[in-house]
């Protein structure tokens, strides 16, 4: 005699919690392992084209060469991410960071990328500290730095207000999401992996787009990513929630990824 | 979205709370499109009282495709 079958009960939602905590822990300390790694190479691959250069017969022209040569020959192997551009960052990388031991894990290539940007030694110094310390994602330094946040703190007799201003800002991104660097994809050669790229970009777009509506100071307030709706048996996602304390409603978003460029 | 709006309002809204809005959003390569999604009933309060408050979907559009554009750029 066949059994009736149950209807599928939901999970209880600790639980769930619990072995979402797992993975996402994971994910990120694999992540940033990777990432770190990554770091390094770059500025050994800096060190390597500086150390080369000063072999060479006439530096400025000999550099040009090295630098056109070599992101021939890597993009050839390695793809995309070694370009010339970003071969003159990895020397830029090590001539402004020339101490290996000083770099910090917690800061992505992009991080480090904004950073060099930032002529003014102090200011560079302060901006990195200010990353670490308060968890800034690589829009958020950014935008700091986009901002002169340091020179106008500097410039003004009252530092509390421009401190407290920018903590506001930054408080109101929810910093539980790590968000992936394209440049770790593309080193770990899973570019051309095309469900893990567009689920990133898709987080990507999401987190800006989060940051977003919480600055924009209309009243918007963060709920949930990934909202689970439960309906005839069937599970739905909502890709965020956010509440709306004006108007006293909720808001919910759905976001869809078109063609990617590659 | 209309159902995901039914459904939250059946599940999750509270009894003090507006009728929910919804807000579709598609980023393409090089465009992207933002629309608002008001239930029937709702229409007439969401011209009238929401639509202040609210990011246009001219400037969502905007925003994502700058996001877009920033992203893809840093893959380069």
């Amino acid at each position: 005699m066949q059994k009736k079958l149950k209807k599928a009960e939901p999970l209880a939602q600790g639980f769930y919690s619990q072995v979402r905590e797992i993975i996402q822990e994971a994910r990120t300390k694999a992540y940033r392992a990777v990432n770190f790694i990554m770091v390094e190479a770059y500025w050994n691959v800096g060190r390597l084209i500086v150390e080369q250069e000063q072999q060479g017969r006439k530096r400025a022209e000999y550099g040009d060469y090295l630098i056109i040569e070599l992101a021939k020959r890597l993009q050839t192997e390695f793809g995309k991410g070694f370009d010339e551009r970003n071969l003159r960052n990895m020397r830029a990388f090590y001539q402004t960071f020339p101490i290996r031991n000083a770099l910090r894990s917690e800061l992505s290539w992009t991080h480090y990328r904004f950073l060099l940007k930032v002529e003014n030694e102090s200011a560079r110094k302060y901006y990195m500290e200010e990353a670490i310390g308060g968890h800034w994602s690589t829009r958020q330094l950014e935008r700091q730095i986009n901002s002169f946040y340091y020179e106008r703190l500097l410039a003004s007799k009252n530092k509390q207000p421009v401190i407290a201003e920018a903590r506001e800002k930054l408080a109101q991104v929810s910093t539980e999401e790590f968000i992936r660097d394209p440049y770790v994809l593309e080193f770990l050669n899973l570019k051309g992996y095309p469900g893990l790229r567009e689920s990133d970009l898709e987080t990507a777009i999401i987190n800006n787009l989060q940051s977003f509506l919480l600055e924009l100071g209309k009243g918007f307030s963060f709920v949930a990513r990934q909202k689970h709706l439960r309906f005839d048996d069937e599970d739905f996602y909502v890709d965020l929630v956010f509440y709306n304390y004006i108007l006293k409603c909720f808001v919910l978003i759905d976001l869809k990824i078109g063609k990617l460029t590659h | 979205m209309d159902s995901y709006i039914r459904m939250f309002e059946d599940h999750c809204r509270g009894n003090n709370d507006n009728p929910t809005i919804g807000l579709i959003l598609c980023s393409k390569k090089n465009e992207a499109i933002a629309k608002y999604s008001v239930l029937k009933e709702s229409k007439q309060l969401f011209a009238s009282k929401y639509k202040l408050y609210l990011p246009t979907e001219a400037e969502l559009k905007k925003e994502l495709e700058h996001e877009r554009e920033l992203i893809e750029e840093g893959q380069k």
